[in-house]
């Protein structure tokens, strides 16, 4: 009994490895994408921003202006562009986008120091790039903070000021590079697009080519064709795990502090989800082209706008919080992040395999669903 | 003994009967022919006895198995060839047939046994390796046939398998199927040329969703009787109406540049057509008899109801 349903789940594996094989085309897009996609999105999504343009009007011109000028200087964050005498050829700068950010240090700044007094610096900031805009406010008063600090212990040398100290660790990625969540976001969008991309192509080329007619006058159950179909896509994604976590390692750099076989385990239950849902796709369009598309369409947004990979799931409408929970990418996203960077392992992950592995099976009873039995439309 | 038995078979799509409740029998070791034209219901009827187009109303039995509840179990037993059998074009010849057979259970030495065989009979050994897209309409159709041949049904259902084959193949296909019935195969083959039918032992006529009749072709030949014919004359059309009124044939009516006519055999026996047509028309006219097609034999049907 067993044995005729791995007999004929093999022969459907078989047939569709030849079509994969002798499609030599799809099959090299099929590991040159994701590469390609990885090394692409990697390099360019980046939410670090460093460099920015500052333009100073330094008015007092004491030792205490340049230290802070000094302080500005010595970081990576900012690139002073220009050192200006008035307000028009600052705002000259900032209207002609030469500068971000703009900073004016008051004729009586050293003064008021000295006198302990409330010194202030003005800054104006290029808003048209809010997110710009708003990283470079952080930059600013993580700076001045700094700043301030290093004024205070002065102070505390001599007797004055207050005694207290900032002890702040940021963990599992001190650098707070952003790569660094980035690039497993990334995994697990590259590897939903691909599988279901993929397989979008299996039950709509046999509607294509009739042999969906074949296949419903042979004695094979839908699950079996499904599973059939899903086996050699399997090995490409194993394929791609592994060219995918060897880019993250050896070009990005990305820390893998947990296990290895853990993150195997974690990507090939999400692709395999994700491959029943490419042939779920392609059992209803019936045609390549429209299944393609779908596939591309149902995957590359809800993989990108409501896993957590680009927008944070926390700060969604209640309503798109509550439909991440049904994008299975949320959940790969999060063991990636969590085996990568925390090295975490499954005993904090399970609940995430679970309802992987959850997805996968219910997904795989729905595309055995689109196996017809019995032609239900007027033909002939 | 009936191997297949319909009773009442109805089959509705949207609020239209495709079938009107049709009975019928075949026997085991029949080559049993559906002659119909397109529309007719041909395709609808063998998918049902295939199990794999669900029945409206009515009974299939197929070697005592209920195929209309137990359709899965109507899979092993029969061999299903569609108008076009789906081969996957990028696996060779071979590759498509293993592939069929493995599903079906067939394998290693059995398998070799029987696709040795099927090669001899299709001739497509040489092909073994070539890739089904690559064949020609009728290699294709033998294939297939193949194809289900491989599991050696028992009933094998074959719809419209010779259409768009060139005559050559179609009579190799017709020798094919006769050495398979004389092994004890029942077929029934559905097929728009009267020609084909008849090779089969018996036929039905079907149109819109009825049979009409069950005959013996052989019997078919020996006493259909009418004559066919097409008459060249210039002014035709007045010549045919005035034919109409002399002869009052059952059929005739313009066809292009010509006139069709079916009518008794001795009409055209005894020398009664040609005088008349000489007499209505100038000494150009021309009369070519002709054989009768499947048409034919509707236009009869509906005429008179029966064709012997």
């Amino acid at each position: 009994m067993w044995s005729d349903h791995f007999r004929r789940i093999a022969a459907i594996a078989h047939i569709e490895t030849l079509l994969i094989l002798r499609d030599k085309r799809s099959l090299g897009l099929a590991f040159i994408i994701p590469l390609l996609l990885l090394v692409l999105f990697g390099s360019s999504l980046s939410y670090d921003v460093k460099n920015i343009p500052l333009a100073i009007w330094d008015q007092d011109r004491t030792p205490a202006s340049r230290a802070l000028i000094a302080a500005f200087r010595g970081s990576p964050y900012y690139r002073i562009v220009a050192l200006k005498e008035g307000y028009p050829d600052l705002i000259n700068d900032l209207e002609r986008g030469k500068t971000i950010v703009v900073m004016v240090i008051p004729y009586d700044f050293e003064k008021r120091l000295n006198r302990g007094e409330e010194a202030k610096v003005q800054f104006i900031l290029d808003g048209t790039d809010s997110t710009t805009a708003g990283i470079s406010l952080n930059y600013i008063q993580g700076i001045m903070n700094k700043h301030n600090l290093a004024l205070q212990r002065e102070e505390v040398r001599q007797g004055t000021g207050l005694p207290l100290d900032l002890a702040i660790r940021v963990w599992f990625n001190p650098e707070m590079e952003s790569r660094n969540f980035i690039v497993p976001g990334l995994i697990a969008v590259i590897l939903m697009i691909i599988a279901a991309l993929l397989t979008s192509l299996t039950l709509a080329r046999e509607w294509e080519s009739g042999t969906m007619e074949t296949l419903l006058s042979l004695p094979i159950r839908p699950i079996e064709v499904v599973i059939g179909k899903v086996i050699p896509y399997c090995a490409i994604g194993m394929i791609n795990i592994t060219i995918l976590l060897f880019a993250s390692r050896f070009i990005f750099q990305i820390p893998i502090r947990g296990s290895i076989p853990l993150l195997y385990l974690f990507a090939s239950v999400f692709t395999i989800g994700v491959m029943g849902l490419g042939i779920f796709i392609s059992g209803v369009a019936k045609r390549q082209v429209l299944a393609t598309q779908l596939a591309v369409i149902t995957t590359l947004l809800p993989a990108n706008l409501l896993s957590g990979f680009i927008f944070p799931i926390r700060n969604m409408p209640p309503i798109l919080q509550g439909i991440s929970y049904f994008v299975p990418a949320r959940y790969l996203i999060h063991a990636l992040k969590g085996i990568f960077l925390k090295g975490i392992g499954i005993s904090i992950l399970y609940p995430s395999l679970l309802l992987l592995a959850a997805f996968a099976i219910f997904i795989m009873w729905l595309a055995a669903r689109q196996v017809p039995r019995q032609i239900k439309e007027k033909r002939g | 003994m009936a191997l297949i038995q319909i009773r009442g078979l109805r089959k509705r799509f949207g609020d239209g009967d495709v079938i009107h409740g049709i009975d019928l029998t075949i026997e085991e070791g029949e080559i049993f022919g559906l002659i119909g034209p397109d529309g007719a219901g041909k395709s609808t009827l063998i998918r049902m006895l295939a199990g794999i187009l669900e029945a409206t109303e009515g009974e299939i039995s197929l070697r005592g198995i209920d195929a209309i509840r137990d359709y899965e179990e109507v899979r092993s037993l029969v061999g299903y060839m569609p108008q076009t059998f789906g081969l996957y074009g990028p696996l060779t010849v071979e590759e498509n047939l293993r592939a069929v057979a493995r599903i079906h259970g067939v394998k290693g030495a059995e398998f070799k046994k029987r696709t040795e065989r099927l090669y001899q009979f299709s001739g497509l050994g040489p092909f073994r390796d070539r890739r089904a897209a690559q064949l020609s309409g009728g290699m294709r159709q033998k294939l297939g046939l193949s194809c289900v041949l491989v599991h050696e049904p028992h009933i094998l259902l074959l719809d419209e398998p010779t259409v768009g084959v060139d005559p050559v193949s179609r009579r190799e296909f017709w020798e094919i199927l006769h050495a398979l019935a004389a092994q004890g195969s029942t077929i029934l083959i559905s097929t728009p040329y009267l020609e084909e039918a008849e090779r089969c032992h018996r036929i039905a006529f079907l149109r819109e969703g009825r049979i009409l009749e069950v005959l013996d072709p052989r019997e078919l030949k020996a006493r259909f009787p009418y004559a066919t014919c097409d008459i060249y004359a210039p002014a035709i059309r007045s010549l045919l109406a005035r034919l109409q009124k002399r002869l009052a044939p059952p059929v005739a009516f313009l066809s292009g540049d010509r006139i069709h006519l079916i009518c008794e055999k001795e009409v055209v026996d005894s020398g009664k057509l040609e005088q008349t047509v000489k007499k209505l028309s100038t000494k150009d006219a021309r009369i070519k008899e002709t054989t009768p097609t499947v048409q034919d034999l509707y236009f009869i049907l509906e005429q008179r109801g029966n064709v012997v």
